[in-house]
């Protein structure tokens, strides 16, 4: 039983299974199709049998009915013949229908008995309705109804009777077959599910068995591996997938413990173990590979941050040393700095007092510079007097040109006058000469004259030269004048923008007041602001006290540092690193 | 000796008042262009027209200025013919006469080839005085152009 694998215990319990329903199947099927058998026939025979006979009997009644009232009754017998026509048709049509539910040898013979008896009380029927229909013969046909149509109906009727009892018979006779047919089914069912279910339970119970006792035994080894015990007994040789889970769980194991004697090498130091994946898709292999290679490197990467971080803890020692050294420079300078402030705060003040001087001064400045203006009016008239008598002046010197020019042109014609007397001297000497002795005397008279007409040249010749010295003299004034005049208007320019400039001089002046006491407001807040410097330092002071405290705090704690690194390098030391 | 005196640029000099017929002041000169050397023009005196000589233009190649002082010297010109003829002479600086002794004038020994009409000088109270020569004052050429419209008429 153990070397059976678990898929063919479940095939082997699930197919008896199934042979013990296929067994009930067919009993079942077998009894079934004899109660199908038994219902079509009480479907298509023996209900519709009983109930067409039974129709026959009630329209075969009525039709005796019909047939006694018109025998009965007197005069019109139009709506009777009607009602007795569709009576015969219904009947009729009842008898066709009913020749299809005719069943067996006995119903068979019992209808051609009923058609005799039919055949035999429609004759008779007949003869009695042929008398009634004259109203002299109702007594003739009343006798003929009572002596032979009332036999004959009650053949008919028990005829029909018979028919009616016969199919009824067979309609219990089936139901009774049915009845049995289903009671063995229901005891056949009931028999092979209690069988079917008995083997079930007993399989399953085997198969369920087998498995729960190995996956237990598995479920005990896994627990025992994950727990990190890996000292499992190997299990026994055994077939079957239990056997393949087993041999699996042993090279796991055997995995596992190699997996761990690397790892206490590698916890040893030893990091020069080669770790070899069974394959890309192993995990742990790789894990422990990637792990050994990590650790190789970052075992390297520690020594050489211990080395660095040793340098940079002497650095921050020597800079922590340096800051606190700072700090107190610092603190010394916050002092002095508060000193500065209070200078400063006491020289606002002074400040304050010598704006409020030069506001005063710029106020006598205004006042002067109104005082300048008013002159400046005055000077701009005075130069105007002054451009005025140029103007006159430059007139006079025009009249004094022309008077010299009239000057000049008598002095020509006494020149002209001169010439005129010297030219004829000349002519008179000569003619003298020419006339001999006789002439000697008017020679002596014309050298006379000739000697006046040169004096009277020089003599105009010094006026001449006068009156060029005055003209020039005039000119050289004339152009003074407008020299002069340019100058003073030039002056008057001057002046006029002098003015101005006074004007804008005391309007600036008077714009200065406000913001002199705007700047005195500003003093008086530089003055403050000083002051809560002063205060804003000594908690500075206080605050570079506290770092230097915490400074001494911080360089003992590098040095707690620095012996941490030591330790820490001597601890990565101990690795030996395969890179 | 009477000599009427003239300047010719800063140097005076003579003539001989005997030669003169009368000074005039300076008139309109009608001027000749393309004439020899030295001809100023013609001028109308008493009715006649009066070749005009430039002595400043003569001796100096520049005309005289326009002074008071510059006259026209109306003088008689022997034509070379045993006639005479009135000549005009521009000098500046016409304004006296003065009485020279003849023998005074002294030949100074400079040969001058091109001005033949400048004679010996004397000493005159302003310095030195050279006497002009009139009969050599023009080349013969000239003064038979000058007077030929004279012998025709």
């Amino acid at each position: 039983m153990n070397d059976l694998t678990i898929r063919q215990r479940i095939v082997a319990g699930f197919g008896f299974v199934l042979i013990v329903m296929i067994a009930m199947e067919l009993v079942a099927y077998s009894r079934l199709t004899i109660v199908q058998g038994e219902v079509t026939k009480l479907r298509v025979n023996s209900l519709p049998g009983l109930y067409h006979s039974a129709e026959l009997l009630n329209a075969w009644e009525t039709r005796y009915g019909l047939t006694e009232r018109m025998v009965a009754q007197t005069g019109a017998t139009d709506q009777l013949l009607q009602q007795y026509a569709s009576n015969a048709d219904e009947e009729a049509s009842i008898l066709r229908q009913y020749e299809g539910d005719v069943l067996g040898d006995d119903g068979r013979k019992a209808f051609v008995e009923f058609e005799a008896v039919r055949s035999s009380y429609q004759l008779a029927e007949a003869q009695v309705r042929q008398l009634s229909s004259s109203n002299r013969n109702k007594d003739a046909a009343r006798d003929a109804l009572r002596r032979t149509l009332d036999p004959d109906f009650a053949k008919l009727r028990a005829s029909l009777q018979g028919i009616v009892a016969s199919n009824r018979d067979n309609a219990i006779n089936s139901a009774q077959q049915m009845n049995q047919a289903v009671g063995s089914t229901v005891d056949t069912l009931f028999v092979s599910f209690v069988v079917g279910a008995l083997v079930a339970l007993l399989c399953g119970y085997l198969v369920q068995r087998d498995i729960t006792a190995i996956l237990h035994r598995v479920a005990g080894i896994a627990n025992q591996i994950a727990g990190g015990d890996l000292d499992v007994e190997p299990a026994e040789r055994r077939s079957g997938e239990i056997g393949m889970l087993l041999a699996a769980f042993d090279r796991m194991v055997a995995s596992l413990k190699g997996l761990a004697n690397s790892a206490e090498l590698i916890a040893g130091g030893n990091l020069t173990v080669a770790i070899v994946p069974q394959s890309t898709q192993d995990l742990m292999g790789n894990a422990f590979a990637n792990m050994v290679h990590s650790l190789s490197t970052l075992v390297t990467e520690v020594h050489k941050s211990g080395i660095a971080l040793n340098s940079s803890l002497t650095e921050i020692a020597a800079t922590s040393k340096e800051q606190q050294a700072t700090a107190t420079g610092t603190a010394a300078t916050a002092t002095e700095i508060g000193a500065t402030s209070n200078e400063i705060s006491a020289t606002s003040r002074a400040l304050v007092k010598t704006v409020g001087e030069v506001a005063l001064v710029a106020e006598e400045t205004a006042t002067l510079a109104a005082g300048g203006q008013a002159g400046l009016v005055h000077m701009d008239e005075t130069m105007f007097n002054i451009m005025e008598a140029g103007a006159v002046i430059n007139a006079k010197l025009t009249i004094l040109s022309e008077k010299a020019a009239n000057i000049n042109q008598v002095v020509t014609t006494i020149t002209k006058v001169a010439d005129q007397t010297n030219l004829l001297s000349l002519n008179a000497a000569i003619e003298a000469e020419k006339a001999g002795d006789a002439g000697r005397g008017f020679s002596v008279v014309a050298i006379e004259i000739r000697r006046l007409a040169d004096q009277t040249a020089v003599a105009t010749y010094d006026i001449e030269q006068m009156v060029k010295e005055i003209l020039s003299a005039i000119s050289a004034g004339v152009m003074g004048m407008d020299k002069f005049s340019e100058a003073v208007r030039s002056g008057k320019q001057e002046v006029e923008q002098i003015g101005a400039q006074l004007s804008q001089i005391i309007e600036r002046v008077r714009a200065l007041a406000p913001r002199v006491e705007f700047v005195n407001e500003g003093i008086q807040a530089q003055a403050s602001g000083a002051e809560q410097i002063t205060q804003s330092l000594v908690h500075l002071t206080t605050a570079a006290q506290q770092m230097v405290e915490s400074l001494q705090v911080s360089t003992q704690a590098v040095d707690e540092l620095n012996r941490v690194s030591t330790g820490l390098r001597g601890g990565v030391s101990n690795f030996k690193s395969a890179a | 000796m009477l000599f009427l005196l003239v300047r010719i640029g800063a140097d005076r000099y003579a003539i001989d008042a005997v030669n003169i017929v009368e000074v005039l002041p300076l008139v309109a000169i009608k001027r000749i262009p393309r004439s020899a050397p030295g001809i100023a023009g013609i001028f109308d005196y008493r009715g006649a027209a009066v070749p005009a000589i430039d002595l400043t233009l003569l001796a100096l190649g520049h005309e005289a200025k326009d002074l008071l002082s510059t006259r026209i010297v109306i003088v008689d010109q022997a034509d070379g013919k045993g006639g005479s003829r009135a000549l005009g002479l521009i000098a500046e600086g016409a304004t006296e006469t003065m009485r020279l002794v003849e023998t005074d004038f002294v030949e100074f020994g400079i040969a001058n080839g091109s001005a033949p009409y400048l004679g010996p000088v004397t000493r005159g109270p302003r310095g030195l005085i050279q006497r002009i020569e009139l009969e050599r004052l023009l080349p013969e050429s000239v003064r038979d152009l000058l007077f030929a419209p004279a012998l025709a008429g």
